[in-house]
């Protein structure tokens, strides 16, 4: 009798926990799922406010159309070059959780921490005003040293071609280091104190602690978020690029998303467009998936 | 922990519910406003093939709502209704709303069946605007609520749009505004809008000198720059900078104005204003000999950074960026209107200063345009969509009136009256309500030439209306001196002028400038669709030109100019330019010989 309570509410249990998580997969089911069948755009010549039934069927021409322009290779080569250093720079939220977590001083660190914070709120257009007002020509940062009479010529690095990659990698990490260290410091915070207690009595330092009980600590999380990083691979988003993009930079600086957006918003190409995230949508999925089995191969688990 | 569960699976089913409701709501309730709006007007926005009996019943008050690109939106306008919307308003019982789309906003209204009232389009939607019937059938309206739209006068542009406008049904959809009348005859008006820009008191230091090409200009500048090498503040001067947010504009356009083209949208192609021929401005590979508009402009913007007067920021300004420079004082030059904030505020400073942009004829004056089928590129149709589409056409009808063209123009009567010639004319409140800059706030209320509202009414500003006096009477000759700012007097002193746009007349009559009086823009009106394929080589084009800007700009001899162009050009070509320029020629050659045909 007991025992078939107890069965029966383990089973009321996992109902309670499927029902909650029931908002979450309608949220994911409309808003990944449903959109999906936009893909359907990119086999027909779309017109906006013409019916699809109406529109020419195209086939895969678009998708035909992909392999002769030379843009996607262009932009599909900025893309990764952006995405491998951010890859390589996925590990400098940790590493800044790990300083963060070494200051001694509560209200320091709580500063450094909403200092740090905050970029992650400020949008790119203000982001752009800001860069432009200190590092155009005439601007604060890029004057100074001719004032200093260090140099005798202002050299702006919004219009230095070959600054592209480092530039926007810089205003970027700057942007979201704070609040990519949170999820970080919050592991942080879970690891069992007595591990340090322990270590300090065996006469580890700081940098033994952090170096031997922080880090495996936190590998765990780093994997998660670099699977799911390697899974946005492709995914480097257009505002940023979109604001920085000049005639002096356009070539390093567009990137697939962005080509993306050029193609189907402001030529109203959007079956070409959507045929294009097909694509990218695809390479995504395989990325992940190589991620993941690498990922198993290395530590034994995986993720997905 | 029991009360925790519950709460837990109550949070939960709350934030289904909201997903769900938030996911629905949208579509529900325009579906519940359209019925409601629907049934009160006894006609829904699907049935625009019945053939219903046309009501000018006004008892009941209804919103209008009118979208466009480049329109204004009426929540956000400084002063909204004016004088003028609200006898509109009173006239036709409504409440006449404004919005503004941009191409993804219109597109997404289109394809949702979900547009404004009146809608403004250009030709990139013409084709999804027909295809997917979303336009009502004006001629259905032509005897009893349309009668300004199909009147005498309209007739020539009601045929263009019929026959060009229809997706081949001849069959009148759209109107455009600003339609000049055959015998229409202009002026050029108080001043210029576009030619050489110059600081008025710094030009005047220098001596006035004649500007008759760029390379006077250039020099212009420099003398000018020479004795304003910095801002009061210590900030550095230049002669001008592009505004790199519209794409290759601030090049062709430059160009346009040295060597009297018109451009087609996105400058790749021109029309020569006396001629009307149609050429490829930037991949020239066929007419070597000419110095297309584009080539002008960037050789011109070259001439300037070899002299050291171009900003070194010019590839990467934008337009808000020029404005605030513009604002600073940093400019003593320019190619387009970003000096208005500069002259607003020297004026609000002091009403009697010098310190102003003025403009210098350059060879192309851009006035006495003769848009025989209205303004290209802005196409108003009512929506068949709408709950209120007779009121809609009877708006739309009314903003295609002489009575209100001449309302925006002019103010309502009152603001001008007739006088004892029998002629009606502006009465001296309404000139000093313009020219006063304390009075400001009284002239935005009034009105009068508002932005949004000028570049929608049905006809030309020279047109003339029954009472004998132009549509708009400040461009009447004796008036047009009335106008005047301190500065324009100050010019017109020391120029020995009446008043400033006579500088452009005494070189039209020189034969050393030209206007746009032989120009049939009507042509670019009649042009087929663009095909996708075509769009997509144009675009990469101007993508390429783009790029290839700062080799170009900043070369630093005529031989790296020479090679940098060389390069654009096989690049270009290896995009696929040879097609797009045989396409396009022949396309133009077909419009060219149909508008011909019939005029």
């Amino acid at each position: 009798m007991a025992k078939t309570a107890m069965v029966v509410s383990k089973k009321k249990k996992k109902y309670q926990l499927l029902f909650m998580a029931i908002p979450f997969m309608l949220m994911v089911f409309l808003f990944s799922y449903v959109p999906i069948f936009g893909w359907i755009y990119s086999v027909y010549d779309y017109i906006p406010g013409v019916a699809l039934p109406d529109c020419d069927f195209m086939g895969l021409e678009y998708f035909r159309l992909i392999f002769k322009d030379a843009n996607i290779l262009r932009t599909l080569k900025n893309t990764m070059i952006f995405a491998v250093i951010g890859i390589f720079l996925t590990p400098l939220p940790m590493v800044f959780a790990i300083l963060l977590n070494e200051v001694g001083s509560g209200p320091v660190r709580k500063f450094i921490q909403t200092f740090t914070t905050l970029p992650n709120f400020i949008s790119w257009v203000i982001i752009f005003s800001l860069a432009f007002a200190l590092f155009s020509t005439d601007g604060i940062l890029t004057s100074l040293p001719v004032k200093l009479g260090l140099t005798e010529e202002a050299q702006s690095v919004l219009s230095a071609r070959e600054s592209v990659y480092w530039f926007q990698t810089f205003l970027g990490q700057w942007k979201s280091l704070g609040w990519s260290s949170i999820i970080y410091l919050a592991a942080i915070a879970g690891i069992d104190q007595e591990l340090y207690e322990a270590a300090r009595v065996d006469g580890a330092g700081h940098f033994r602690c952090a170096l031997h009980i922080t880090l495996p600590s936190m590998l765990e999380t780093y994997v998660v978020l670099f699977i799911l990083n390697v899974g946005n691979f492709l995914n480097t988003g257009y505002e940023q690029f979109m604001l920085f993009k000049n005639s002096l930079t356009a070539p390093n600086i567009e990137v697939l998303d962005l080509y993306v957006y050029r193609i189907g918003l402001e030529s109203m190409d959007y079956s070409y467009g959507v045929a294009i995230s097909i694509i990218k949508s695809f390479v995504s999925i395989l990325l992940v998936v190589t991620a993941n089995l690498t990922a198993k191969k290395l530590r034994g688990n995986t993720v997905i | 922990m029991k009360a925790k569960k519950i709460s837990a699976l109550l949070c939960a089913a709350a934030m289904a519910a909201g997903l769900l409701a938030g996911c629905g709501a949208s579509g529900d309730q325009n579906g519940a406003e359209q019925g409601a709006e629907g049934s009160q007007s006894g006609k829904t926005g699907g049935d625009e093939g019945e053939s219903a009996a046309v009501s000018d019943d006004l008892s009941e008050h209804v919103t209008i709502s009118m979208g466009g690109i480049n329109l204004g939106n009426s929540d956000t306008l400084e002063v909204w209704p004016s004088e003028i919307v609200q006898k509109l308003e009173e006239k036709f019982n409504v409440t006449l709303e404004l919005r503004q789309y941009d191409n993804e906003s219109l597109n997404l209204d289109l394809s949702g069946g979900t547009t404004c009232d009146i809608v403004q389009v250009n030709d990139d939607h013409i084709e999804g605007v027909l295809k997917g019937k979303h336009a009502v059938c004006l001629e259905d309206y032509k005897d009893t609520i349309a009668k300004n739209i199909f009147s005498e006068k309209m007739s020539f542009r009601n045929g263009v749009m019929k026959a060009f406008k229809s997706n081949g049904e001849d069959k009148q959809y759209f109107v455009t505004p600003r339609v000049t009348f055959g015998d229409t005859e202009a002026n050029y008006g108080t001043y210029l809008n576009y030619g050489y820009i110059v600081r008025w008191d710094l030009y005047k230091q220098i001596g006035c000198p004649e500007i008759k090409n760029d390379q006077d200009y250039i020099n212009a500048l420099k003398a000018m720059k020479e004795i304003y090498p910095e801002t009061e503040e210590g900030l550095p001067v230049y002669a001008l900078s592009a505004y790199n947010d519209s794409q290759l504009h601030p090049y062709f356009f430059k160009g346009c104005l040295a060597e009297g083209y018109v451009n087609l949208e996105g400058g790749i192609y021109v029309q020569n204003v006396e001629t009307n021929e149609l050429l490829p401005d930037i991949y020239d590979a066929a007419n070597p000999d000419v110095l297309t508009p584009f080539w002008s402009g960037v050789k011109f913007y070259n001439q300037l950074y070899r002299e050291g007067l171009l900003d070194p920021d010019c590839l990467i300004t934008k337009g808000e960026d020029l404005q605030e420079k513009y604002t600073k004082g940093q400019y003593i030059g320019g190619v387009n209107g970003f000096f208005s904030g500069y002259n607003s505020r020297m004026q609000k400073e002091d009403e009697e200063t010098l310190k102003q942009f003025v403009i210098l004829p350059a060879r192309l004056g851009w006035a006495n345009e003769k848009n025989l089928a209205g303004w290209f590129g802005k196409y108003f149709f009512v929506s068949s969509h709408s709950p209120n589409v007779e009121r809609a056409v009877m708006v739309l009808d009314y903003l295609q009136s002489e009575e209100f063209s001449r309302d925006i123009d002019s103010g309502i009567e009152g603001r001008w009256e007739i006088g004892a010639d029998g002629k009606p004319a502006l009465t001296e409140d309404t000139i000093s309500m313009r020219t006063d800059i304390n009075r400001a706030d009284e002239w935005n209320r009034s009105g009068i030439r508002e932005g949004n509202m000028q570049a929608v009414c049905g006809e030309d500003y020279y047109n003339i209306a029954e009472d004998g006096g132009r549509i708009n009477l400040w461009f009447e000759d004796d008036m047009l001196p009335k106008s005047m700012t301190f500065v324009q007097k100050d010019m017109c002193e020391t120029l020995d002028l009446t008043v400033p746009s006579d500088l452009l007349k005494k070189r039209v009559e020189a034969g050393e400038s030209i206007d746009l009086g032989t120009c049939m823009n009507v042509i670019q009106i009649a042009l087929e669709t663009t095909p996708k394929n075509i769009v997509r080589i144009d675009s990469n084009c101007e993508e390429i030109t783009l790029n290839a800007l700062p080799g170009l700009v900043q070369a630093e001899s005529d031989e790296e100019f020479a090679a940098a162009k060389q390069a654009l050009l096989e690049e270009l070509k290896g995009a696929g330019a040879e097609e797009s320029v045989s396409w396009w020629t022949e396309a133009w050659a077909k419009a060219k010989a149909e508008i011909e045909s019939i005029q």
